[in-house]
């Protein structure tokens, strides 16, 4: 399997071909969970209109966990089997990761201050998201920090299997410590607590980001795979040359 | 109708704002990342003479 999605073009020839269904599919259920989640849906008994930050909140924070778990796999495939797409993949992911912990703060902050009184607490919940997304910036800055773009690598495939450690105190935070923010209420034994009203909007725009997620990164590894060629033609234009 | 849909219960300013983020996010990191990519396919299909370098590595 690894061998199978190692060479580039091969992958590029299947996500390429991936990429207009995946389109669709992500364009009708974002407008149909948008308008269910801003529109149709009813208000929260106890949150009133401000759960309509949910819908947007929620996949947000999924996408950064989600994000960030795939950029630590590349890490270790990059350092353990040296998969040539692994740091190109982690390089795609890393930048969209990194916005949706951004939204997932802001968004939090936007719900957190008509609902609690405050944009923000140092609640475990809130500070673990917050490291995650410095976890983002420091790969990004450890990838793109050198003058040789393939030193960074390995660096930052160290980081993001650090950083690993984080993922699941941001997932059980709620659990662990006694926090502001409210427990789990779709992955959580006895099923989701939220009514089918809520639920469907949600898993809609859970849907529509999962398939974003995946075009945005097909479209940075494809730019990635292009610039790396270019860099290699003109290297060795360079060395028939004599430049070097 | 219309300024109920926008107030939504005295929380329209907070909602909207979150939408409003978050549309320009993902909108710009979309539209960048697509205009990236096909702007150096184009400029590997000059340097290739449009076989676009497959087959080649890409490290």
């Amino acid at each position: 399997m690894f061998d199978f999605m190692a060479n580039p073009t091969r992958f590029m020839r299947i996500a390429d071909w991936l990429f207009r269904p995946l389109l669709l599919v992500t364009a009708v259920t974002m407008a149909y969970g948008l308008y269910l989640g801003l529109f149709a849906s009813p208000p929260d008994y106890q949150q009133g209109e401000t759960v309509r930050i949910i819908y947007i909140h929620v996949p947000s924070a999924w996408l950064a966990l989600f994000g960030y778990v795939g950029l630590g796999l590349c890490g270790l495939f990059y350092i353990v089997w040296r998969h040539p797409l692994a740091d190109i993949a982690a390089r795609a992911i890393a930048p969209v990761g990194a916005m949706f912990a951004f939204l997932t703060l802001v968004t939090g902050a936007l719900w957190g201050k008509p609902m609690w009184g405050a944009w923000w607490v140092w609640d475990a919940r809130l500070t673990s998201m917050l490291i995650l997304f410095f976890f983002y910036l420091g790969v990004i800055a450890l990838a793109n920090g050198f003058d040789r773009p393939e030193r960074g690598s390995r660096p930052a495939a160290l980081l993001a299997l650090v950083g690993l450690v984080n993922v699941p105190i941001v997932k059980f935070s709620v659990d662990w410590w006694h926090t502001l923010h409210q427990p789990a209420s779709i992955l959580r034994r006895g099923g989701p607590a939220i009514d089918a009203s809520m639920l469907t909007p949600l898993i809609l725009m859970l849907i529509a980001c999962h398939g974003y997620f995946a075009l945005v990164v097909i479209l940075r590894m494809r730019a990635l795979i292009a610039a790396r060629r270019i860099a290699n033609i003109e290297l060795k234009r360079l060395g028939n040359d004599g430049g070097i | 109708m219309m300024g109920n849909l926008f107030e939504m219960g005295q929380f329209g300013g907070f909602i909207w704002a979150s939408y409003a983020i978050a549309a320009l996010a993902l909108g710009w990191m979309f539209i960048a990342s697509w205009a990236h990519a096909r702007k150096l396919a184009k400029q590997l299909k000059n340097e290739t003479g449009g076989s676009g370098g497959n087959g080649e590595s890409a490290d």
